[in-house]
């Protein structure tokens, strides 16, 4: 058959080269692995497997950033259990195991010219910042709205990656927006040709009322908890509206780790 | 010939195995619902595998369980993934063409809810001359009705095996639950009904809580329990069934390393399949077939049958 493929995805031993604390509880690592660097889009993510025996399955972590010259790939972890705990004490010159970067990211627009809005919600900002990079390749303008609870992040990276950045957090402060990102865009009349949002359910589905409104569609970034996480399981899924070839509407159950982890905010089932 | 059997034939060792009348090129297969086609071969070459054993498949489509379906656990995990699968003319038109192209022999495992659910899949996937075997997951801790109400009954059992068997034209394994007092009882049930062979374990019933959310994990509250945690529970059942049955089995539970499927082989089972290792390294068991030949080559067994008679439990 023609689809039958001798095997392009692997795990490797990746060499880390820096592993630095960027905000209470949140780790930006940077490891080699050229090969993944050179396939990496933006919205995929890596399976980071930790080495203790009793940690078994994979920990998912999106593509922050992936540098085809130095080879390398960068990914922003929020330490939450056992298994980002390990990472966070990973030093330079020691390796983790990594997969070929999995799933569907985000689809690029065709056209140049274009306005781009980048929705963040904590470690969800990390995926922004390759897609900015990529984005700005194709002239296209990004406005990336980031929100935290607390302490921001990735704002200087992606404001050297081009992008107008407006930050909003749930603290008081003098130097960002107070609210949600979807408070921040509507009282800044925040719109763009196509929409990229990555972040907790609650805050995606927000956002995807907010383009809704205006007639337009944003892509997601879903979260689930994986399994194997390369679409061999079927432990993470969601329900997905899609047309069969009739043109009726039916909701299919389909893989987040797999044919997603980016679907469109109108293909979700939200409720 | 694949890189791992032209090794074996370099090193003199035959890896070959019988499992019901069906001759399998070496004794490592995957286990059913950690395995699909397409995605486990984008990291290893399913011809290496002695059988592809493929995750259940059900006459309609079945939807499976709410979300989250995973929970990590100490050494091993929990699922309540509930079967979900495209059902068997999907699984005819799109996963068995794909799958036949490699050169290893195909299992299907068959899911049901009902006796006449899991005659209904089997009649409709009878034909398929790409399927060597069927599998019947009578021990499926994940669904509210059969399942695991098949696997936990001898008379049930055996009812199910016995239907199965006069419509099956293929060699019927009945796939056993852990979550009994006596294994061998049902191991038995499923002989006399006429089983060809039995695989075991499935998942142990576990349950996982959340903390931080004051939940239970899963969205269905309790589920299956696999991973190297469980491997001494499953050994030691493989060991008590092959004992029990003159039938073959197939054995699996926690087995992460080539020492572990030889221990397995050790107890009794004639072949070994492995599971939840795939989620920790994708290409697990292609390694463990490596690892279980080098073990090999370092003791002197020229086959499996030389390995398996060479203990004395």
């Amino acid at each position: 058959m023609s689809d039958r493929k001798i095997p392009e995805k692997s795990v490797i031993a990746a060499e880390v080269l820096s592993n630095e604390k960027i905000a209470g509880g949140i780790i930006k690592m940077t490891v080699a692995a050229p090969q993944f660097a050179e396939e990496a889009q933006p919205g995929q993510f890596c399976n980071l497997y930790p080495a203790a025996d009793r940690l078994i399955l994979p920990r998912p972590v999106s593509i922050c950033d992936a540098e085809k010259e130095s080879g390398t790939l960068t990914f922003v972890y929020a330490v939450v259990g056992a298994g980002t705990e390990e990472f966070s004490k990973l030093k330079s010159g020691q390796s983790l195991r990594v997969s070929s970067p999995l799933g569907k990211g985000f689809r690029m627009p065709s056209g140049t010219g274009q306005k781009a809005v980048l929705i963040g919600g904590g470690v969800g900002t990390a995926p922004m910042l390759f897609l900015a990079k990529e984005l700005k390749k194709r002239n296209i303008h990004c406005t990336a709205v980031t929100g935290f609870r607390r302490e921001p992040f990735l704002s200087q990276e992606l404001k050297a990656a081009g992008a107008r950045v407006i930050t909003t957090t749930d603290l008081p402060s003098p130097d960002y927006f107070l609210g949600t990102v979807v408070d921040c865009m509507e009282i800044n009349e925040i719109s763009g040709d196509c929409y990229f949002a990555c972040g907790p359910r609650p805050m995606l589905a927000a956002v995807f009322d907010y383009v809704q409104k205006r007639g337009q569609d944003v892509q997601v970034s879903l979260e689930e908890r994986m399994g194997c996480g390369y679409g061999a399981c079927v432990g993470c899924v969601c329900d997905i509206r899609e047309k069969d070839k009739d043109g009726r509407e039916q909701i299919q159950r389909r893989k987040v780790c797999k044919d997603g982890p980016v679907f469109m905010g109108s293909e979700v089932i939200w409720s | 010939m694949t890189q791992l059997d032209q090794k074996a034939a370099e090193y003199g060792i035959d890896l070959s195995v019988d499992l019901a009348g069906v001759r399998l090129t070496n004794p490592v297969c995957t286990a059913s619902g950690t395995f699909s086609a397409r995605e486990s071969g984008q990291f290893y070459d399913i011809s290496e595998l002695g059988a592809a054993v493929t995750k259940g498949v059900s006459a309609v489509p079945w939807t499976g369980n709410d979300t989250p379906r995973i929970a990590e656990t100490y050494g091993g995990m929990l699922n309540s993934v509930g079967l979900q699968n495209p059902g068997a003319e999907a699984y005819r038109r799109d996963e068995l063409p794909y799958l036949s192209q490699f050169d290893t022999k195909i299992i299907t495992n068959i899911a049901g809810h009902s006796i006449e659910e899991y005659c209904e899949a089997v009649r409709m996937l009878n034909d398929c001359p790409e399927i060597s075997m069927f599998e019947i997951n009578i021990s499926c801790p994940n669904v509210s009705e059969g399942g695991m109400a098949f696997g936990t009954d001898p008379v049930m059992a055996e009812r199910v095996t016995s239907e199965v068997k006069k419509i099956s034209s293929k060699p019927v394994m009945i796939k056993l639950s852990p979550n009994v007092t006596d294994i061998t009882e049902i191991a038995r049930a499923a002989e006399a009904g006429g089983a060809d062979a039995v695989s075991l374990i499935n998942t142990l019933m576990g349950m996982h809580i959340d903390l931080k959310k004051r939940r239970a994990t899963l969205a269905r509250k309790t589920g299956g329990f696999s991973g190297p945690a469980i491997r001494p529970v499953a050994l030691r059942m493989v060991w008590e069934t092959a004992q029990a049955v003159s039938i073959p089995v197939l054995g699996m539970g926690g087995i992460c390393r080539g020492t572990d499927a030889a221990e397995f082989l050790a107890a009794g089972a004639s072949a070994v399949s492995v599971g939840t290792a795939a989620l920790s390294d994708p290409a697990a068991v292609v390694r463990i077939k490596s690892e279980l030949l080098e073990y090999m080559k370092e003791n002197g067994f020229a086959s499996i049958s030389e390995l398996k008679h060479a203990f004395h439990i």
